[in-house]
């Protein structure tokens, strides 16, 4: 497996609001596989695979969770603000602040010598956490304009056998995996269009696929079906509910919101092939895309499949390579299916 | 810098100093006229022998706080013990590295979207948490894990302008500061000691002071700065980029009142900013030196934001003044009726 490409992915910051490079990146990688992008402004990037009249959406986010800069001091200490991160795991943490220049910041906290136990028993709420430059306030003010994106500052990395860890892998392992997916069947006679999108600021708004599922709307098109692609939480030694082994295979979301009888084709086909994969039973919520793709228009029966990731939302993400794979092999199989389009 | 850069990148835990020591050796062995490593690792190497005295003792020490495997679970997951004051809040979401191998791992989290609100305002306990090397089973760790071994933060120093980030400033700006004085010609005998388990009760400093048995003693640190935002109405000194800070008290040695005034009054003579420690905050190797030895402790250090934690920011005009301060202060020794 082209463990390049990931790791390409993930050293291109993608905070939600800001993908431009990770669009930029996809434009190019698609042109030099001799397809060509649509970009859709601030709702992302689509590309098309196949012909014909029958039309399905593949879909994935390109955007990445990140920290912004909400207030600087007289001092310089930029504080913060974190959708969707728990400010738990906040101290310590460095991070790229992306402002008119790329500095190098930390977030700070008061070392134990100068703290009582009592005062370490606490969490340091988020209005107190700050990110330090190291740079004197006017020139930090000069510098880091109100609003700026920070993001956290590590390499992608391989851990033992299959497993990666990096920065965003929510969701550019599922980025990763549209790619590989759209390699697989460019060669190969679909039963229909595939449109993909790489759409923008999932994370928090979900705006991007509100976008995409407009956009066949207001052209009268008729989708079949969507697929969204996603992670999920992995199991590990303490979640193990609402959590999916790593390396057993991507999930299958089931449930109202998603369409029963193209689950039950994806089941069979997994099966059929012996690709493992797991059930992952959703209530009205998912979560994902899917919740509003499958809302959009007259309605789009949606698939759900998520990679497995442990540590969601931190900048220690971990996903199993092997479920990739698995996954490319059930969706390259699934989409040529002539069953999948006519369900 | 580059040598900072490689002491500050190169693993050393309390007990596991080795390649911090290795890297000293090659970098300034030939400044010495003599090098040797005790039992417990403590560095010696010495010059000026047959000068006349006072005999002066510098140390730094090379061990920094860090982490150690207490036992590897079923999963392959690693619990492990902190070495050294580490607050628990510092660690969850850490990128960090392990035994002789020098194995990639990070510290876990629990989902912001899984746990609840009570939850929430709980720190997790040391006890909860892991680490996970991408293993699936017990068996897998251990092929490259064992009970014991030494994890330390997986952190890299970087320059920006001035401000140097990295972990293990304290009290690796020490071990560095300390390279770049052995190559000074000082008028007296002098000892040089890369000190081992600082972080563990000052264990190496006080075998250190018991075989040097100096006159003299002046430690190199890199300490705490605390001008950190704050409610509370307290002082804020030691400021990063404000000079050298000078020991008058800490929480195991009254430094030596002389050699106070010599380091104050030197850096006033010779316009070098300097500024006083905290007095009572945290400890180091004159602590353990004085109670083998009666002799003339100093302390002077360089002030780190963030220490004890995985990532420090540091100055490098103090690392440069605190150097030119201790090598002119140092002239003046003579001078101080101890």
């Amino acid at each position: 497996m082209n463990r390049e490409l990931l790791f390409d992915l993930l050293q291109i910051p993608s905070p939600s609001g800001h993908e431009e490079r990770m669009k930029a990146f996809l434009v190019k990688y698609l042109d030099v596989h001799g397809i060509k992008a649509q970009d859709l402004g601030p709702a992302g990037l689509s590309w098309g695979l196949g012909e014909g009249d029958k039309l399905a959406f593949f879909s994935v986010h390109i955007d990445q969770v990140a920290f912004v800069a909400d207030r600087i001091d007289d001092e310089g200490y930029i504080y913060l603000k974190m959708p969707g991160i728990d400010p738990r795991i906040a101290p310590s943490q460095e991070l790229t602040v992306r402002g008119k220049r790329e500095l190098v910041g930390v977030v700070g906290m008061r070392p134990p010598h100068f703290l009582s136990e009592e005062e370490q028993k606490a969490p340091i709420p988020s209005e107190k956490l700050y990110v330090d430059v190291g740079l004197p306030g006017e020139e930090v003010k000069r510098l880091v304009p109100v609003g700026t994106v920070c993001t956290w500052r590590l390499e992608p990395l391989a851990l033992l056998g299959s497993r990666v860890t990096g920065v965003g892998l929510d969701n550019k392992a599922g980025v990763f995996l549209a790619l590989l997916v759209t390699e697989a069947l460019g060669s190969k006679k679909l039963p229909g269009r595939i449109r993909f999108f790489a759409s923008t600021q999932e994370e928090g708004v979900m705006f991007g696929a509100g976008f995409a599922g407009r956009s066949a709307y207001k052209s009268g098109e008729s989708v079949l079906f969507a697929v969204v692609v996603d992670t999920t939480f992995g199991t590990d030694h303490e979640v193990k509910d609402s959590a999916f082994p790593l390396g057993k295979g991507s999930t299958l979301g089931v449930g109202p919101i998603l369409s029963k009888s193209h689950l039950a084709i994806m089941r069979s086909i997994a099966s059929e092939l012996s690709i493992p994969y797991s059930l992952e039973p959703l209530t009205s919520f998912t979560g994902t895309e899917a919740d509003v793709l499958s809302i959009s228009g007259k309605g789009i029966p949606t698939i759900l499949l998520s990679i497995p990731l442990r540590n969601m939302h931190s900048p220690v993400e971990i996903v199993d390579l092997d479920d990739v794979e698995s996954s490319l092999k059930l969706l390259s199989a699934a989409l040529q299916r002539e069953d999948l389009w006519s369900s | 810098m580059e040598l900072l850069k490689q002491l500050c990148d190169a693993p050393g835990v309390s007990g596991h100093e080795d390649a911090v020591r290795e890297i000293l050796i090659k970098a300034v062995g030939s400044y010495a006229e003599s090098v040797h490593v005790d039992s417990l690792g403590n560095l010696f190497m010495t010059k000026g022998k047959g000068k006349k005295g006072p005999h002066l003792m510098f140390t730094a020490h090379t061990d920094e706080v860090g982490l150690m495997v207490e036992r590897i679970d079923d999963e392959g997951f690693i619990k492990f013990m902190t070495l050294g004051g580490i607050d628990p809040r510092v660690l969850p979401a850490k990128r960090v590295r392990i035994g002789k191998d020098a194995i990639c791992g990070v510290i876990g989290i629990k989902p912001f979207h899984l746990s609840d609100k009570e939850e929430r305002k709980e720190v997790t306990p040391l006890s909860d948490l892991r680490v996970d090397i991408g293993a699936s089973s017990r068996s897998e760790t251990e092929r490259f894990v064992d009970v014991g071994d030494p994890i330390w933060f997986d952190t890299l120093f970087e320059q920006q302008g001035d401000i140097l980030k990295a972990k293990a400033f304290d009290d690796r700006a020490g071990c560095y500061m300390m390279a770049e004085l052995i190559k000074h010609e000082f008028r007296f005998p002098a000892t040089f000691v890369w000190s081992v388990q600082e972080e563990m009760g000052l264990r190496g400093g006080r075998i250190a002071a018991a075989r040097v048995r100096p006159d003299i003693m002046i430690v190199l640190e890199g300490t705490g700065a605390c001008d950190l935002p704050t409610d509370a109405d307290v002082a804020r000194r030691p400021f990063l980029g404000k000079g050298p800070v000078i020991t008058i008290l800490d929480r195991t040695v009254v430094a030596n009142q002389r050699l106070v005034e010599l380091l104050c009054q030197t850096a006033e003579r010779d316009g070098i900013p300097w500024q006083f420690k905290r007095p009572l905050v945290g400890g180091t190797d004159a602590g353990a030196a004085v109670r083998v030895k009666a002799l003339g402790a100093a302390v002077v250090a360089i002030p780190a934001r963030y220490i004890h934690t995985p990532v420090a920011l540091a100055h490098l005009k103090d690392i440069i003044n605190t150097i030119e301060l201790v090598k002119a202060a140092a002239e003046r020794l003579r001078e101080v009726k101890l």
